[in-house]
């Protein structure tokens, strides 16, 4: 809950994934010409794409300072087991820098030409792919901890295992456009969901401890 | 044989040179990887040796 | 059961990797490079023509192989990793570094030979099919692996990339299951590969023997790394000095 607060003092940080989500997906029209068949067309898959690169920007560097002032040693001695703590972490910086995300997500998917309910369907892709999309990345980030931030490693790290949720979020959308039924999509997405957030956790803290040499 | 003559199985029935590039590749990765063992076996010969020459004296 | 212990146990010991390790290596090389030639003359020459695309299927015999290599270093990579992690062998860190280069070059090789395979099939170097993209994203799971290892502290560095490669190997059929879903949304032209009919033996005995061929000279290649590793990393050990000594004068 403290982290949830510390994230919202530093509102210039959690915002700089919104903004940087915003400038993408602003680009893509204007890269590729207003044409508005186009845009329509590929409308998900860009709102997607650029909320998984927001997402990274998130991550960048997540778990660096706690590793190097010394909070992860409290975590460690505190009786809160270490997978619940992260837990919080993860979630504290989902809300603060990438629910604003998933919430203007919808708008610029109006923007580019997608029908209202459409655009419904993406946030609610977006609801339940991101956090899967975060606690993937943050073990990421929880394995490049003590190296230096800003390198292009975590995407490369990451991005591999981000493919099956980008799939399944923008395919869901799209097919929902084109008229089919996605509930079973939908329960993929949440099925992912579940799993990433009973089994993540733990490997997210397993990582912190082989990292910390702990 | 598959084939007539040894211009017809180079040739491969125009499809040659993307037989042929594709093992040749292979054959370059695998003595690459021959190439790469051999240097790396003399780097680590040579560290034992002169580690051995420099605690001697 | 004591038994087994001992043998786990005298295989994480580097001399006895080492000393050991070379009768399998030559095995594997023989072997490999044996089978290697048998199977890839026969393909090559002596397998008839397909009816469907002519001779350029032939490549069959070095991409199928090199595709399954890739995907079982993968997961023997993996299984190391669970060794170094759980059992907390440090040899299996070595046979993870050793594998690694082998392996990105393996599936580099099959994203090539699918590739050139595909002009001639399909009239285009690249299609975003199912495999050919599942086998990208495989080879950046490779050099995620290879890129992490520089990125941390020497000591904490091995189990780091254990952990990311087991990470990996449970997403890879998550992965290859999306992409092939993904797949059927986006089937435009129908770009199938692999519905051919089944195959003649003349054709599927090389196949097999060019594919048990590439597994042992995978045996061969990373054993091969391993026993040059180990003496990289043992320059101290008394184990290494003196077969240095015995073999090349000190």
């Amino acid at each position: 809950m403290r982290d949830v607060a510390l994230n919202w003092n530093d509102l210039g940080a959690a915002m700089r994934p919104v903004m940087f989500f915003a400038l993408v997906a602003v680009s893509f029209p204007l890269g590729l010409g207003a044409d508005p068949q186009l845009l329509r067309e590929v409308a998900p898959g860009l709102v997607w794409v650029a909320a998984l690169l927001s997402v990274l920007l998130a991550l960048d560097g997540l778990f660096r300072d706690d590793v190097l002032d010394g909070t992860l040693e409290q975590w460690l001695l505190s009786d809160l087991p270490l997978s619940l703590t992260v837990l919080s972490r993860v979630t504290a910086q989902w809300i603060a820098h990438v629910l604003p995300v998933v919430l203007m997500g919808p708008l610029v998917a109006l923007g580019l030409g997608l029908t209202f309910d459409t655009a419904l369907i993406l946030m609610a892709t977006l609801a339940l792919g991101t956090p899967t999309v975060m606690l993937l990345g943050s073990l990421g980030s929880a394995l490049l901890a003590p190296a230096r931030s800003g390198s292009g490693l975590l995407g490369l790290l990451v991005l591999p295992l981000f493919i099956p949720i980008l799939v399944f979020g923008a395919g869901t959308t799209m097919a929902y456009a084109g008229g089919a039924e996605v509930s079973a999509q939908m329960a993929l997405l949440g099925a992912m969901f579940v799993a990433a957030l009973s089994l993540l956790p733990a490997a997210i803290a397993a990582a912190l401890r082989i990292v910390t040499g702990g | 044989m598959a084939f007539d003559s040894v211009s017809e199985f180079l040739a491969m029935g125009r499809h040659g040179p993307y037989v042929w590039s594709s093992f040749g590749i292979a054959v370059v990765c695998f003595v690459a990887f021959a190439i790469e063992d051999r240097l790396n076996r003399r780097r680590a010969i040579k560290k034992i040796q002169q580690a051995v020459r420099r605690e001697r004296s | 059961m004591a038994r087994t212990w001992q043998w786990f146990h005298r295989w994480g010991s580097p001399p006895h990797v080492f000393h050991a390790g070379r009768q399998w290596q030559l095995g594997f090389g023989v072997a490999g490079f044996a089978l290697l030639t048998l199977g890839w003359v026969w393909g090559l020459a002596f397998a008839p023509v397909d009816y469907q695309q002519g001779n350029s299927y032939r490549i069959i015999f070095l991409h199928v192989p090199v595709a399954f290599l890739a995907q079982s270093l993968y997961m023997a990579m993996a299984a190391a990793g669970l060794v170094l992690l759980v059992w907390k062998m440090k040899i299996a860190d070595l046979v993870i570094q050793a594998t690694l280069p082998i392996g990105a070059v393996i599936t580099f090789l099959a994203l090539v030979t699918g590739a050139i395979w595909g002009k001639p099939t399909w009239g285009t170097y690249w299609v975003w099919d199912a495999r050919l993209t599942s086998m990208l994203i495989l080879l950046f799971l490779y050099l995620g692996g290879m890129a992490l290892r520089p990125a941390l502290p020497s000591d904490v560095a091995g189990r780091a990339v254990a952990l990311l490669l087991v990470v990996g190997v449970i997403n890879i059929p998550i992965i290859k299951y999306s992409v092939e879903w993904w797949n059927t949304l986006h089937q435009g032209a129908t770009l199938k590969l692999t519905e051919r009919p089944a195959m003649p033996a003349s054709m599927w005995v090389p196949l097999v023997i060019s594919i048990l061929a590439m597994y042992c000279l995978a045996g061969f290649w990373v054993l091969q790394r391993l026993r040059t590793l180990l003496l990289l990393r043992e320059s101290k050990a008394k184990w290494a000095r003196e077969w240095v000594g015995e073999k090349y004068g000190l």
